[in-house]
């Protein structure tokens, strides 16, 4: 058992207090990572609710249901962010970013205080792959939402079939490391690999700019 | 056990094929940059190959497991959602014809979604579903009606065979046990039916030099006959519904990249 809630306000209040010293990109990420953590609590309640409501089990929750939940949850403050505010493309991405980011962070940092961080080697490989998979389902996220605003195509649909694409990728990734084994280590090569392919999309589409 | 053999099989063929069908869309980024309907497919293919790529990896880690929730489910959607937001770039901004024949093709997908619950007995995840298709018929039938993709006798024999397949599902549930049997056989019989005739009609539109715009919309269609016929049956037919699906699918990428050169 952890205190989650304890865990979020101790890492969130020194980001809070840097705000009022920083401006501009530096505190739209900064306010977008507190934002990714508060996100990551508020997915574990919700996954957790589901685990108890449906019986499902710890593990079947987590593989089935909690990708789906997560990138809803990653969206959502981006979609308000995007309608309330039109941002250009870069704050758009930035704002992904740091949402992804946070989101990593916290479930990084409650997983090592609930499971210990005994083995650097297991330690390094989950912050490589957990943490690049948040970050490239957002931005690819971000990517999709950017390219249909540009084309003046921007709708529901388009929007959503971006989000079941994420939560795919997320629940593969789930799925993978589920498993002991060949599987796991698919999994966490997964991430890695998806960002250097995405890389040269998002350099492409930003060069058109 | 042959059946599961048969499903991995049939999985990694079609995960071969969309590989190369992504990679064909790739390229036609890269010729025309700027090209949304090529970016948006593109995005839909890759959902297609993750969904299959969950399944497979899920039969490899739980053989012969039930999914509790199948989040590969997920996967299709996005395809179908990606693909009719291509069909819409295409047909963006044209005048829909007439709303009659969209009407008629909701109802009978929303009697498909009814007979999904059914079958399966998953309400929630049938009912999103059944938006997301709900869409997809939408956009299809508007694609068919600018294009004037189907004469008057094939929107007829179409939408008959389709309102007899439905009424003929449903009757399955009625029956006694020993119509069964021969009902599901008819149901078969006219499930593949409907999928040559629907193949003849695109073979000829194909042969006869039909415009692009035109392949498209039949081709589309093409598409969501095959999912709701992949739908209806269980295995082993499941597996030749899917390959009418891949078959639509591969007609749709090639007009898709007709239209991108075109733009």
């Amino acid at each position: 058992m952890i205190y989650a809630e304890n865990i979020l306000i101790c890492i969130s209040v020194p980001l809070l207090i840097s705000l009022i010293f920083v401006r501009g990109n530096t505190g739209k990420f900064v306010a977008s990572f507190i934002i990714g953590m508060a996100v990551c609590l508020i997915s574990a309640y919700i996954s957790g609710f589901i685990d108890l409501a449906s019986n499902m089990g710890d593990e079947d929750t987590a593989i089935f249901i909690s990708p789906i939940v997560e990138e809803i949850m990653k969206l959502l403050p981006l979609l308000f962010y995007l309608l309330m505010f039109d941002p250009k493309d870069d704050s758009l991405h930035l704002c992904a970013l740091g949402i992804g980011t946070g989101f990593a962070t916290f479930e990084n940092c409650c997983y090592i205080l609930a499971q210990g961080a005994d083995s650097l080697g297991y330690i390094m490989i989950r912050g490589m792959a957990v943490g690049v998979m948040h970050i490239v389902s957002i931005m690819a996220l971000s990517m999709a939402i950017c390219i249909s605003r540009r084309y003046k195509v921007l709708s529901a649909p388009a929007v959503l079939g971006a989000l079941s694409l994420s939560m795919t990728y997320h629940g593969l990734y789930n799925l993978l490391v589920s498993e002991q084994g060949i599987t796991s280590y698919v999994g966490y090569v997964l991430p890695i690999l998806t960002a250097v392919i995405m890389y040269f999309p998002f350099k492409r589409s930003r060069d058109m700019e | 056990m042959i059946g599961n053999q048969l499903a991995i099989a049939t999985n990694l063929i079609f995960s071969a094929l969309l590989i190369f069908l992504i990679r064909y869309c790739i390229r036609l980024i890269g010729k025309n940059e700027r090209s949304v309907t090529a970016v948006f497919y593109t995005f839909g293919l890759i959902s297609l190959l993750l969904s299959y790529l969950y399944w497979l990896a899920y039969s490899l880690i739980r053989p012969d497991t039930r999914m509790p929730f199948a989040p590969n489910e997920v996967g299709e959607n996005a395809c179908i959602l990606l693909i009719a937001s291509t069909v819409q770039t295409v047909f963006n901004g044209k005048a829909m014809a007439s709303v009659k024949e969209t009407v008629f093709a909701i109802i009978l997908q929303a009697a498909c979604v009814g007979l999904w619950i059914g079958w399966s007995g998953e309400w929630i995840q049938d009912i999103i579903a059944g938006f997301v298709m709900f869409y997809f018929v939408y956009v299809t039938i508007k694609s068919l009606k600018v294009s004037d993709a189907l004469s008057k006798t094939e929107w007829r024999m179409l939408g008959g065979s389709m309102l007899l397949l439905v009424l003929l599902q449903g009757l399955t549930f009625a029956v006694p046990k020993e119509i069964l049997k021969p009902l599901d056989t008819v149901c078969y019989a006219l499930i593949f039916a409907i999928c040559a005739y629907y193949a003849y009609i695109v073979i000829k539109a194909m042969k006869e030099g039909y415009d692009n715009e035109q392949i498209m919309s039949l081709s589309c269609c093409g598409y969501l006959y095959g999912l709701n016929a992949m739908y209806m049956s269980a295995e082993p037919m499941y597996f030749a519904a899917e390959l009418f699906m891949i078959i639509m699918m591969v007609i749709l990428t090639l007009s898709v990249g007709r239209a991108v050169m075109k733009e």
